[in-house]
């Protein structure tokens, strides 16, 4: 947090603002809520820079020869100038052939790329499934206590932690708690012995033709029981559970939950506790495709799917802009400010067409990546949408990383260094409140903390028509006459009895602070202003 | 299990009208992508993404929708952790 409570050294300062204690300077609504602003920025839970990972396809392998004979059949190893393609259905092994193309990519290749993660200035690493198991995804776990050797070991997992928490970076892994993989021992254990403890891991039903539940009818992805207790025990509630062992063990910082919403409200908010007890500051984050507001507090926060589909919609013209706004407003409102902060906003990811083929235009792709930037919540970060990779749906948007983009000519790369800069420099936008603002047709709203010299502007004109607007500004310690800088431009607005008259280029957004400086013979009006 | 969410939708014009994720989406945290939502009447159909639905209102009608909650062919449903 920005706020400085120490007094400033008033012998070297010649500020108003260091002549004071800023303790002084706050006004009575800020005492209110300093506390409050103080343990939002205490949580990296709250809007932190989340940058996700598919192991095999994130950095070529520096070992790929003496670690071939791991890749078996139907496993098939692919160049990494190959792009995924859609195959053909593997009938014996339930899959199809693109779920077991291979690139190499592992523990060992990431943890040479931690430099460019860490020059990125991300706060935290979410790694797609990295069990054993038979696909290249692994939504289909054969055994949650082994990472796939194709990948590393647990201990290279441990190490990989310890190095990203040197660095100041987070890790969170991608739990498939829902379903195991057809072709897990224990599965075919509980097929072939009805008497088998594994056989009540399962959901053998005769409501299904085929003898057992499976995820969305995939046969390859037997549902687990976890009305069973043991099965609960087995995952989350014993401190040697899946959930807990990696937390405690690995000293992982989290869990991302696949298909969150088949673990239903019960079961995702003992999982959440039982995370907590092993380590409270673990977040746990849920693939919720739905309106987010009774999922919080079953997890700490959801992938917000709900927000991704409003910023398209508004820049695929479907939704006007105040619309998009008021949606915004309405789901906070509605879920809370402390579960949406914790929210991660993503663009693109394993499941969706990246980006750059779902908005054709390069100011359609602008704005909305200074949105998942700007709006409330962590930002998710699909590997290579810092680069602009294109891709369309699975498994074209699963391409190996294109290491060749990364270069100081790369305009979508310079737009997230900037974005990645700001986040890292902006409190507001990692935990600040949201207020929406009134307009006819920009998508404006704010993002402040208590200090008036955190407060971010946002304006976003989606149509092919500039934009004049009177905006009022719901920041009462914009001192009349004072300057908004866009930090994306060389456009100002001068606030003027707490409006400002803007104007928006087509296709345009703009994000604006409040010049505080001095004026060039000293005078300032923020001197006694936090 | 009894599922109480309706949503009900009424146009008064005199034309088709087509609204694209409007604020229906608020209340309709529980109800799962790819989720058919038959309507009773007429049973048109709307397709939950991410929280939000696309709909298509003909000129001075209401529609009252509930969401689909039978099982897929094999078993699976969305709905079964979820009250």
């Amino acid at each position: 947090m920005t706020i400085l409570w120490a007094t400033t050294d008033t012998t070297e300062s010649t500020s108003a603002l260091e002549k004071m204690t800023v303790k002084k300077l706050i006004n009575i609504h800020d005492k209110a809520r300093e506390e409050e602003f103080s343990k939002r920025a205490e949580d990296w839970r709250n809007g932190p820079v989340v940058y996700q990972v598919l192991l095999d396809r994130f950095a070529p392998s520096r070992n790929l020869e003496s670690k071939k004979h791991l890749y078996k059949e139907p496993q098939k190893l692919r160049t990494w100038d190959e792009t995924p393609k859609r195959g053909e259905y593997l009938k014996e092994a339930g899959v199809w052939s693109h779920e077991v193309d291979f690139w190499g990519g592992d523990i060992d290749s990431l943890s040479e790329k931690l430099d460019y993660l860490k020059a990125l200035k991300i706060d935290a690493l979410y790694l797609n499934p990295i069990f054993l198991s038979l696909t290249n995804h692994k939504y289909d776990a054969w055994d949650y206590s082994q990472v796939d050797p194709v990948y590393g070991t647990r201990e290279d997992l441990g190490k990989l932690s310890e190095n990203l928490h040197r660095q100041g970076i987070r890790l969170i892994l991608d739990g498939v708690f829902n379903h195991m993989g057809k072709q897990s021992p224990f599965f075919q254990e509980a097929i072939a012995d009805e008497k088998s403890p594994w056989r009540k891991f399962f959901t053998f039903s005769n409501k299904s033709p085929r003898g057992y539940i499976s995820w969305l009818d995939v046969e390859n992805l037997p549902e687990l029981n976890l009305e069973n207790p043991a099965v609960r025990d087995y995952l989350y509630a014993k401190p040697d559970s899946i959930v807990q062992s990696y937390l405690r063990k690995e000293k992982i910082d989290g869990w991302r939950l696949d298909v969150a919403y088949d673990l239903g409200f019960k079961y995702l908010e003992d999982l959440t506790e039982f995370a907590h007890e092993a380590n409270p500051e673990s977040v746990i984050i849920g693939e919720i495709w739905s309106y987010p507001e009774e999922w919080h507090p079953a997890v700490d926060g959801v992938m917000n799917m709900h927000g991704r589909r409003t910023i398209l919609s508004m820049l695929e013209g479907k939704i006007s802009a105040p619309i998009c706004g008021k949606m915004w407003e309405t789901a906070i409102e509605d879920a809370g400010m402390d579960h949406i902060l914790k929210t991660w906003l993503l663009l693109d990811n394993h499941d969706t067409a990246r980006l750059t083929n779902i908005l054709s235009e390069p100011w359609q792709q602008k704005m909305a990546r200074i949105l998942q930037f700007t709006f409330p919540g962590a930002v998710c970060l699909y590997y290579g949408s810092e680069l602009g990779m294109t891709g369309g749906i699975d498994p074209e948007q699963r391409a190996p990383m294109r290491w060749d983009l990364v270069n100081s000519e790369n305009e979508i790369l310079k737009l997230h260094k900037k974005l990645l800069s700001i986040r890292k420099n902006e409190p507001a936008l990692r935990y600040g409140d949201f207020r929406l603002l009134h307009t006819e047709k920009l998508l404006a709203f704010m993002r402040k903390t208590i200090s008036v010299r955190d407060t971010i502007l946002v304006l976003a004109n989606p149509t092919d028509k500039k934009v004049e607007e009177m905006i009022q500004l719901r920041e009462s310690k914009f001192q009349d006459s004072s300057v908004l800088f866009d930090l994306f431009s060389d456009a100002k607005f001068n606030v003027h009895t707490g409006f400002i008259h803007a104007e928006v280029p087509p296709q345009t957004i703009m994000v604006l602070k409040v010049d505080t400086a001095d004026h060039p013979m000293g005078y300032n009006r923020y001197s006694r202003i936090y | 299990m009894t599922f109480l969410t309706i949503l009900l939708l009424a146009l008064f014009t005199s034309f088709t009208l087509s609204a694209d994720a409007k604020h229906i989406s608020r209340d309709f945290m529980s109800i799962h992508d790819t989720i058919k939502s038959p309507e009773i009447h007429e049973r048109a159909k709307f397709t939950i993404y991410a929280g939000t639905i696309d709909v298509e209102v003909p000129p001075h009608s209401v529609m009252m929708l509930k969401v689909g909650t039978d099982d897929y062919p094999m078993g699976y449903n969305r709905y079964d952790r979820i009250y």
